[in-house]
C-alpha cells in the first residue's frame, strides 16, 4: 500500500549502514520517489548527530550492527541533542532486546531488511507524518505483552542508557564478559566499559552486587 | 544313637585291701592256679597252644570264664585297668562269679548288669552265639565308654566265654561330636531357602533332601526318596534333555569342579519356577562304591526377573544415552549451522536489500518488452533467496532471547488475528478450517514464533495438495492439568514416505525441487518447538496426507495471566485524548491505542466527544486538571507521562516512564480503563 506524499518538502533521509551495496541500493530507490531525498550516508554511527545537523536530515535510517560506536548509544544522544529528528532501524536482526533498545532509545520504527523496499519507503512516509513504523514481523512482537521488563518509574535503572540496561539484564542472567560480547556483537572492553559505567551511575562496586540487583529489580526472572 | 551306661561290671568287684593282685609274669595270660576249680595245668596248654602273648598285647581287656561264669583268665590289659582304678581284686578277679557281680548289681546300673548277666548266660548256654552291649563307665580319668563282646567257644567237653571289653571311648565322642555336627546340620537344612541333597551313584539312591523341597517345589523328601528319579520329573519338558545331558556328561567325565545349571521346574500347582542347581562330587568310603553328589539347588526366578529387569533397564539407558548422545552431537551440528547458517542469512539480506531496491527501479522504468520476462526471473530468484536468507537467520537461537519467558499467547486470540495472512498462504481450492476453542489454555510460546511455525506447516500442506483439499488447523486442550496443549495441523495431502518423514525436521532436507523450497521449514519450525521445550510429533503416510502436531507448554500461571484487554463498549470504542508535548510519545500512544482497538484523537476534554482516557505530560498538565477529569466519569483514566509524584499517584492516575516503551504504555492504558472500570 503506497502512503501518498503530502508534505510541503520532500523528507531528507540519512542512511546509516556498513553495506555500501545496501546504501547504494537505498539510493537508487529512493530516486524514483518525489517525496524523498537521500540526505547523505553513512558507515557508522560515528558523528552521527554532527551529520545530521549538517545534512539537515529528518529522518535517520540506522542498521544496528555496525562496528565502531554502540548504535543505540549514539541514538540516545541523537535524540537528547536533536529530539525533532526522527530514527527508524533498519535491520537484518528481529529480536526482542534490540527492539526494546531501539524504542527505549527514542527510534519510531523499526524496519527488517527482508521487508520490500516498498515497506521501507512506506515507513519512512509514516514516520515523517508523525507515525510509528514496525515490520510486520516487528509489529506482532511489539503488540504482545512482556511480562516483569519495565522499568519502574523512579528506579535507578531509568539513570542507565537502554544499552546499559540491557547489559545489566545479561550480567543478571549469569552471562560473562565474553559472552555479552559475543550476543551484542562488541568487544570484550565496550562491555567492560558498559560495565564501569553501570557500576557508577547505580553506585555497585562488585560483579555479583550487580547481578543482585539485576534480578531485584525484575530485570531477570528467577 | 545313645549311649546307655553299662555298669562298669568291675567297679562291681570290691577291693581287696591289703591284697594285691596276683603278680603276673609280664607278658603273660595271668590266672590264678589257686582258683576254686582251676585246672592247673589248663593254662599252661592253653598258653601255648593260643599264643597267650598275643592276648596280653591286645589292647581290649579279655577275660575267659568258665561255663558258670566265672573268671578263669584274664589278660594284662584287664588287669591293667584294674590296678588303675584301685580295683585291689584279688588276682584281678580271677575265681570270682561274673555273673553273681552283675546279679548283685544296684541303683542306675542294675538292668544293664542284669542285661549283661542274662546275655551270658544265654551265651553260655547256647542260646546265642554272642552278645554284645556297651556302657558308660566312670574312671579314675573320668568317664569311659566300653564294649562288651562276649563270645563262647567249646574245648573238648567244656565252654568258655570270653569277654571282650574295648575302650570305644574316642569312637563314642567322635560319634557324639558327628551326631551333634549332624543335628546343626539338619536344622540348618530345615530353615534354609535352598534344597540341600546327596545322592550316591552307585546304587542311584537319594542319601539326603532337606524338607525345604516341599517348600519350595511343592514335593516331598520321601517321594524322593522313594523315587530317585521325582526331581527329573518335575523339570520343564524343554530343559530336561538339557539338563539330562548336561550332569550326565559331568559324571561321565569324573565330576570334576562344580556342576551348575539353571532351569525350570513346574511345581504340582502348575507354577512355574526357575532353578539354579549345583553339584560337587564327594569320594564315598571304598565299601560304598563310586561317588555321592552332594548339591545345592536354590530358587532363583525373582533374581531372575531382577536380572532381567536390570539387563532391560541397562539395555533401556543405553539406548537413551546413545540417543542423547546422538543428539548432542546433532544438536552441536545444528548449532554450528546454525551460527553459520545464521550469519548467511544476515550477509545475504544486506546483499538482496539493495537488490530488491534495484529490481524496483527497473520494474518501474520503461523496460522494452523483451526484458520484462529477464526482470521478472531475476525478481523471483531474488524473492526465493530472501526466503532463504530469513529461514537462515532464524537457524540461530536468538542467545539474548533464550531463557526470557515466551508468550503467554492464548490460540484463540491469536488465531483470530493471523487468521487472513495464514489464510493467503493457503490460496487456491484448498479449504482451509480453524478448530480453536476459546477456554484453550495460554500457551508459553511467542504470537509470532507461533505464527512463524504455522504459516510454515501450512505452507507445506498446502504444496503436498494437487487440486482441491483441506487443510485443518485443530488445537486440542490438555489431557492432564498441568499438560501441553497440542496444535495440529493437519492435511489431507499426498502424505511422506517413511524416509521422508525420518529426515523430515532435518534443515535443508527436502523432497520439492531444489528452488522451489528451503528444506528448512520444518527444521525451523522444530527449532521453535525445541526453544519453548515443546514437542513436535509427525503422523504420515503416502497416499493418506499428513498430521504436524506442536506440544506446547502451558503458561506458567505463576507468572500470571495475560492481561485480557477491556471488554470494548457495547456501542463504540473507548476514546484515548492525546495531549502530549513530544509528537513521538503522540506517535507511541495512537500506534499503542490503535492495535488495542482503541480510538486516539487530539485530546479535548472539554470537546462534544470528550475521550475516556486522557494521556498527558506530568510537566504540562496539573493534578487538579486530572481530578476534575476523573471526576466527570466513573469510566475515566488517566495515564502521565514522567516521573512518579505523590501529588499524581494519590489521584489513581498511571505512570509511563520517561524511557520505558510500548509494553509500559499498552499496560497503563489497559490498567486506566479497567482500574477506573473496577473502582467503586
Amino acid at each position: 500500500m503506497m502512503m501518498m506524499a503530502t508534505l510541503a518538502k520532500p523528507v531528507r533521509v540519512l542512511c546509516v549502514d556498513d553495506h555500501a551495496m545496501l546504501l547504494e541500493g537505498l539510493r537508487a530507490r529512493f530516486d524514483r520517489e518525489p517525496d524523498i531525498e537521500l540526505a547523505g550516508t553513512l558507515t557508522t554511527v560515528d558523528g552521527l548527530a554532527s551529520e545530521v545537523e549538517r545534512s539537515g536530515a529528518t529522518v535517520v535510517l540506522l542498521d544496528i550492527d555496525m562496528p565502531g560506536e554502540d548504535v543505540f548509544d549514539a541514538l540516545d544522544d541523537l535524540h537528547r541533542r536533536h529530539p525533532e529528528t526522527r530514527a527508524i532501524m533498519l535491520t537484518a536482526h528481529i529480536r526482542d532486546t534490540y527492539i526494546d533498545s531501539a524504542i527505549a532509545a527514542g527510534a519510531w520504527g523499526y524496519l527488517s531488511k527482508s521487508d520490500a523496499p516498498d515497506t521501507i519507503v512506506e515507513g519512512v512516509r509514516k514516520v515523517a507524518a508523525g507515525e510509528l513504523a514496525f515490520s510486520p514481523d516487528v509489529e506482532e512482537r511489539v503488540n504482545a505483552a512482556r511480562h516483569g521488563r519495565a522499568v519502574k518509574p523512579g528506579s535507578k535503572l531509568t539513570l542507565l542508557t537502554p544499552r546499559e540496561q540491557q547489559i545489566l539484564r545479561m550480567i543478571g542472567m549469569g552471562q560473562g564478559r565474553q559472552e555479552i560480547a559475543h550476543a551484542i556483537h562488541r568487544s570484550p572492553k565496550t562491555v567492560d566499559a558498559h560495565r564501569a559505567s553501570i557500576m557508577e551511575k547505580l553506585a555497585i562496586h562488585d560483579r555479583v552486587e550487580l547481578a543482585r540487583y539485576a534480578i531485584r529489580e525484575g530485570l531477570v526472572e528467577v | 544313637m545313645t549311649h546307655r551306661g553299662l555298669p562298669c561290671v568291675r567297679r562291681l568287684w570290691p577291693a581287696e585291701k591289703g591284697r594285691g593282685m596276683a603278680s603276673s609274669d609280664a607278658g603273660r595270660w595271668n590266672h590264678d592256679r589257686t582258683a576254686a576249680g582251676s585246672d592247673p595245668g589248663l593254662w599252661d596248654r592253653f598258653a601255648r597252644e593260643q599264643a597267650g602273648g598275643a592276648i596280653d598285647a591286645l589292647s581290649s581287656h579279655v577275660a575267659l570264664l568258665d561255663s558258670t561264669g566265672v573268671v578263669v583268665a584274664v589278660n594284662r590289659a584287664w588287669q591293667r585297668f584294674g590296678a588303675q582304678n584301685g580295683l585291689l581284686v584279688d588276682s584281678a578277679g580271677i575265681g570270682r562269679s561274673y555273673l553273681a557281680v552283675c546279679d548283685a548289681a544296684s541303683g542306675p546300673e542294675s538292668s544293664e548288669a542284669a542285661r549283661c548277666a542274662d546275655g551270658i548266660r544265654r551265651l553260655l548256654a547256647g542260646q546265642i552265639e554272642e552278645f554284645r552291649q556297651q556302657y558308660r563307665c566312670e574312671t579314675a580319668i573320668g568317664p569311659r565308654w566300653y564294649q562288651m563282646r562276649a563270645t563262647r567257644f567249646v574245648h573238648g567237653a567244656r565252654t568258655f566265654a570270653v569277654v571282650v571289653h574295648e575302650d570305644i571311648t574316642e569312637v563314642m565322642r567322635a560319634y557324639s561330636a558327628l551326631a551333634e555336627s549332624e543335628a546343626r546340620f539338619f536344622q540348618i537344612t530345615e530353615v534354609i531357602d535352598q534344597v540341600f541333597w546327596m545322592k550316591t551313584l552307585s546304587p542311584v539312591r537319594v542319601a539326603y533332601v532337606s524338607p525345604s523341597v516341599e517348600r519350595l517345589f511343592g514335593i516331598r523328601p520321601e517321594e524322593i526318596y522313594r523315587n530317585p528319579g521325582r526331581w527329573m520329573e518335575i523339570v520343564h519338558p524343554e530343559d530336561a534333555p538339557r539338563v539330562r545331558e548336561s550332569i550326565g556328561a559331568w559324571i561321565e567325565r569324573g565330576g570334576p569342579g562344580c556342576w551348575t545349571e539353571e532351569y525350570r521346574v513346574v511345581r504340582p500347582d502348575g507354577s512355574v519356577r526357575w532353578v539354579r542347581d549345583s553339584a560337587h562330587g564327594l569320594p564315598a568310603a571304598a565299601d560304598r562304591g563310586g561317588k555321592i553328589l552332594c548339591g545345592v539347588a536354590e530358587d532363583v526366578t525373582e533374581l531372575r526377573e531382577h536380572r532381567d529387569r536390570l539387563e532391560h533397564l541397562v539395555q533401556e539407558r543405553t539406548a537413551q544415552l546413545r540417543e542423547s548422545q546422538e543428539l548432542l552431537a546433532q544438536q552441536d551440528r545444528l548449532a554450528s549451522i546454525g551460527t553459520l547458517a545464521a550469519g548467511l542469512g544476515h550477509d545475504l539480506a544486506n546483499i538482496l536489500f539493495p537488490m530488491r531496491c534495484r529490481l524496483d527501479v527497473l520494474e518501474a522504468s520503461a523496460l522494452p518488452a523483451a526484458l520484462r520476462p529477464e526482470v521478472d526471473g531475476l525478481k523471483t530468484t531474488v524473492e526465493y533467496l530472501r526466503q532463504l536468507s530469513a529461514a537462515l537467520r532464524q537457524c540461530a537461537i536468538d542467545p539474548i532471547s533464550a531463557g526470557q519467558p515466551r508468550g503467554p499467547t492464548r490460540l484463540s486470540e491469536w488465531a483470530n488475528g493471523v487468521r487472513p495472512l495464514i489464510e493467503k498462504s493457503a490460496a487456491g481450492p484448498i479449504d482451509l478450517a480453524w478448530e480453536i476453542g476459546d477456554d484453550l489454555p495460554a500457551v508459553a510460546v511467542a504470537p509470532h514464533q507461533l505464527t512463524q511455525a504455522v504459516l510454515n506447516l501450512v505452507g507445506n500442506a498446502t504444496e503436498s495438495i494437487d487440486g482441491p483439499g483441506r487443510i485443518v488447523v485443530r488445537a486440542e486442550p490438555p489431557r492432564t492439568l498441568a499438560g501441553p496443549v497440542e496444535l495440529s495441523v493437519i492435511d489431507t495431502g499426498c502424505g511422506m514416505s517413511d524416509e521422508a518423514r525420518r529426515h523430515a525436521l532435518e534443515p535443508f532436507f527436502t523432497t520439492k525441487q531444489r528452488g522451489r523450497s528451503t528444506g528448512l521449514g520444518l527444521s525451523l519450525v522444530h527449532a521453535i518447538v525445541r526453544s519453548v521445550d515443546g514437542e513436535i510429533r509427525i503422523d504420515s503416510a503416502e497416499g493418506r496426507g499428513t498430521t504436524v502436531t506442536l506440544r506446547l507448554p502451558r503458561w506458567n500461571p505463576r507468572a500470571g495471566e495475560p492481561d485480557r484487554p477491556p471488554a470494548a463498549h457495547p456501542h463504540r470504542a473507548a476514546i484515548v485524548g492525546v495531549s502530549l508535548a513530544s509528537p513521538r510519545r503522540s506517535a507511541m500512544v495512537r500506534h499503542v491505542a490503535a492495535a488495542m482497538g482503541l480510538r486516539a484523537v487530539d485530546s479535548d476534554p472539554d470537546g462534544a466527544e470528550p475521550p475516556d482516557i486522557w494521556v498527558v505530560d506530568e510537566s504540562a498538565a496539573s493534578p487538579d486538571a486530572a481530578r476534575d477529569f476523573l471526576a466527570a466519569g466513573p469510566e475515566r483514566g488517566v495515564v502521565v507521562f514522567g516521573p512518579a509524584r505523590m501529588d499524581w499517584t494519590a489521584l489513581g492516575v498511571e505512570h509511563v516512564g520517561e524511557e520505558e516503551g510500548l509494553d509500559a504504555l499498552r499496560r497503563a492504558l489497559r490498567q486506566a480503563r479497567r482500574g477506573r472500570m473496577n473502582s467503586p
